[in-house]
């Protein structure tokens, strides 16, 4: 699909899938359209053409919304609401039966895991508390589909933890999970599947391991940086090397096959024309050298 | 679901105790203040501050001087000339200032009193000007008599020894009348009644509709901002992803900010009932039924400000703006009819001004329910129009593209 606001563009021949038990995450710089395709899903706005489609009916439809659990960047919870009162307002807006609402509202808090806070003020709860409920309070409308936008901003790291279990629980149960998010370390803790937005369009998508393995075949990501950009002659052999300049034209990244040597016979090189790098990074290939890789081919 | 919408807002009012004092703490301690401003000065009997010198030298000065001094109504300052009126009135220590000229029972074209008056207190001239006339009619009487003789006299010629005998024991007469405290003899020109149809002064009728349709507006847009802030806080865009939408959230808000205003209200004309005799019991149905068109209307017109804005910042500067304007123009700061005709006029356009008529006819002339009509109509229009417009803008944030 594309989606434009008025004259631009801002996502062209997209596609991506969010299969049920599996957690996608979306990552993308900063204007790459990751709001644009959430707001897309979420059926607010209309693609310029192709479809979106949640378990099968149009995301412009009450049906399709009604299948998706939001939880928006921000806390979108009533503060000075209990955990319960929160869950119990969501749950009859989304329709739910009377009779029905106390039973859902005590297994959404025993699937988020807030049953312990559940009768105390969110204003008064600590951050990880916080987005615990903003996650329950998406799923009491029974949710297919759960979309979190940077769902742990704020989060501290010992919080960050539990956080990605209770994601890994909720998918298991069989949810479908997109997370949009640029913590390249929480996405790496819970991703199955990884899509890769960049200027409006989906670079790479599917599993992260395969998509390493495919990507660096084995090989370590190099990157060399200077204070200015080297001489013409180091120019030339860094890309006889295919180890190409970013937009700066100080920064060079690339990929060197592990265990040849070729590494060690490139700082030699560099030594001997005195040119050595301010710094050099070598990494083992992992989301987010994917990603960085990525990024840095789109910029080329 | 606009029950669950209506919770979410009552729980967090009821746990906001600056927002639960602002709503129904202070719309009556406000009605109470401005009660008793206009309780305490219901108009001609209101004590005025006057600097006072008597420069006629004469005994008519003397005594009225004297006179002035032992008013009740004038809380009078003897100073020594003129030029220490002027200074007193313009200092502000006298609202106005009395000069006697020259002897104010004597005849002639000049005026033997100069009445000095600050521009922005000229209220207080007339006030003034009224007690000297009421002192010299009722304790000073002689003096308006002798005037009038000398008056006469420089008309129709003088009087004839049998006249001036006449005239002498008019003079004496009207001083024991004075003396014993009995009303000198003299016909009067205005006799006065006071049409008072109810218990309560007009005034505190007048003011406790004002005060009552100047909060609804208050908490109205306080109630209403909340729209706002959550469409930054991302509960907007969780709401508009359920069954409902974002019709279920301006509705349930809607009901929510109505109810909050007829209870608010209510315990407003409580206050008023208990402190000044506000008489609604007897006028229950028409009063309920005013109360819940001033709520919904003012509820509705509130939520259209609030989806207008894109901002917090926008929406209370469109806010504040309004509520003023329409305080103002409407009749809840001053009364209308203190106002130009054309400002008069202009306040029909304010849902204040109607619900301001239609509580004074209710509860002041005691008007009939079908007199009450064309206000309730006018508010009815007010929370339909409002309340079209604050889902049509609603529907406008949801819809991106």
């Amino acid at each position: 699909m594309s989606a434009r606001y008025g004259a631009r563009a801002v996502l062209r021949n997209t596609s991506l899938s969010v299969a049920a038990g599996e957690i996608t995450v979306l990552l993308g710089p900063n204007g790459a359209g990751k709001t644009t395709l959430i707001r897309t899903i979420c059926g607010r706005l209309r693609p310029a053409d192709g479809t979106v489609r949640v378990k099968g009916h149009d995301a412009h439809l009450g049906e399709a919304r009604r299948r998706i659990g939001l939880v928006p960047q921000e806390l979108a919870l009533y503060p000075s609401l209990t955990v319960r009162e929160n869950l119990d307002v969501f749950a009859r807006l989304a329709g739910m039966p009377r009779a029905s609402i106390r039973a859902r509202v005590n297994a959404v808090m025993e699937a988020a895991g807030v049953g312990a806070r559940a009768n105390e003020r969110i204003d008064r709860l600590s951050g990880g508390w916080k987005r615990r409920a903003n996650v329950a309070a998406a799923l009491v409308g029974e949710p297919a589909l759960l979309v979190l936008d940077e769902p742990t901003v704020g989060v501290d790291r010992d919080a960050l933890a539990g956080f990605a279990d209770l994601l890994r629980a909720l998918a298991a149960a069989g949810l479908a999970v997109l997370i949009v998010t640029h913590d390249l370390e929480q996405a790496a803790a819970v991703a199955d599947r990884v899509a890769i937005l960049v200027n409006g369009h989906v670079a790479l998508e599917g599993p992260v391991r395969a998509l390493v393995a495919r990507r660096f075949e084995g090989a370590r990501r190099v990157e060399l940086r200077w204070s200015h950009p080297p001489d013409a002659d180091t120019r030339a052999h860094l890309t006889a090397l295919a180890i190409l300049p970013d937009a700066t034209g100080a920064t060079y990244v690339g990929r060197l096959p592990a265990g040849t040597g070729a590494l060690a016979d490139l700082l030699l090189t560099l030594e001997q024309r005195q040119v050595m790098p301010r710094e050099v990074s070598v990494r083992e290939p992992d989301l987010a050298a994917l990603y960085a890789d990525v990024l840095a081919e789109a910029g080329r | 679901m606009i029950g669950a919408i209506m919770k979410a807002m009552g729980l967090t009012l009821l746990r906001d105790k600056g927002a639960l004092v602002m709503t129904f703490i202070l719309p009556p301690l406000m009605f109470l203040v401005f009660a008793a401003v206009f309780t305490g000065v219901s108009g001609d009997d209101a004590p005025v501050k006057a600097a006072i010198a008597d420069a006629s030298g004469s005994e008519g000065g003397h005594a009225l001087f004297l006179a002035m001094h032992n008013a009740p109504l004038v809380k009078a300052t003897p100073v020594r000339n003129e030029a220490d009126v002027r200074d007193a009135v313009r200092s502000g220590a006298a609202d106005a200032g009395l000069v006697i000229v020259s002897d104010p029972s004597a005849g002639g074209n000049a005026a033997p009193l100069l009445v000095l008056a600050d521009p922005g207190r000229a209220a207080a001239a007339g006030l003034l000007m009224a007690h000297v006339q009421s002192l010299i009619s009722e304790r000073l009487p002689q003096i308006g008599l002798k005037r009038l003789g000398a008056q006469m006299q420089s008309i129709v010629g003088a009087f004839t020894p049998e006249q001036t005998e006449q005239f002498n024991l008019a003079l004496e007469a009207s001083a024991e009348s004075v003396a014993k405290g009995e009303k000198p003899r003299g016909g009067d020109f205005f006799a006065r009644q006071t049409v008072d149809s109810l218990k309560a002064l007009p005034t505190v009728t007048y003011y406790a509709g004002a005060i009552a349709v100047l909060f609804l507006l208050f908490s109205s847009v306080q109630g209403a901002a909340s729209l706002v802030e959550e469409r930054r806080s991302g509960i907007f865009d969780r709401l508009v992803m359920m069954p409902g939408g974002s019709s279920v959230m301006v509705l349930g808000k809607f009901a929510f900010i109505t109810l909050q205003g007829v209870l608010q209200v209510t315990l407003l004309f409580v206050v008023a009932g208990l402190v000044y005799g506000v008489a609604v019991l007897p006028h229950f149905d028409s009063w309920l039924i005013t109360t819940i068109a001033a709520a919904a209307a003012t509820s509705s017109l509130a939520l259209a400000l609030a989806c207008a804005a894109r901002t917090r910042q926008q929406a209370q500067t469109l806010s504040t703006f309004a509520v003023l304007m329409l305080s103002a123009i409407g009749g809840s700061m001053v009364p209308r009819f203190l106002m130009p005709a054309w400002l008069q006029s202009a306040g029909w356009i304010t849902p204040n001004a109607w619900v301001i008529e239609a509580y004074q006819a209710s509860l002041w002339r005691g008007a009939a329910l079908e007199e009450l009509a064309p206000a309730l109509f006018v508010l009815i229009c007010y929370a339909v129009a409002g309340l079209i417009i604050s889902i049509v803008l609603a529907r406008r944030h949801v819809r991106l593209g």
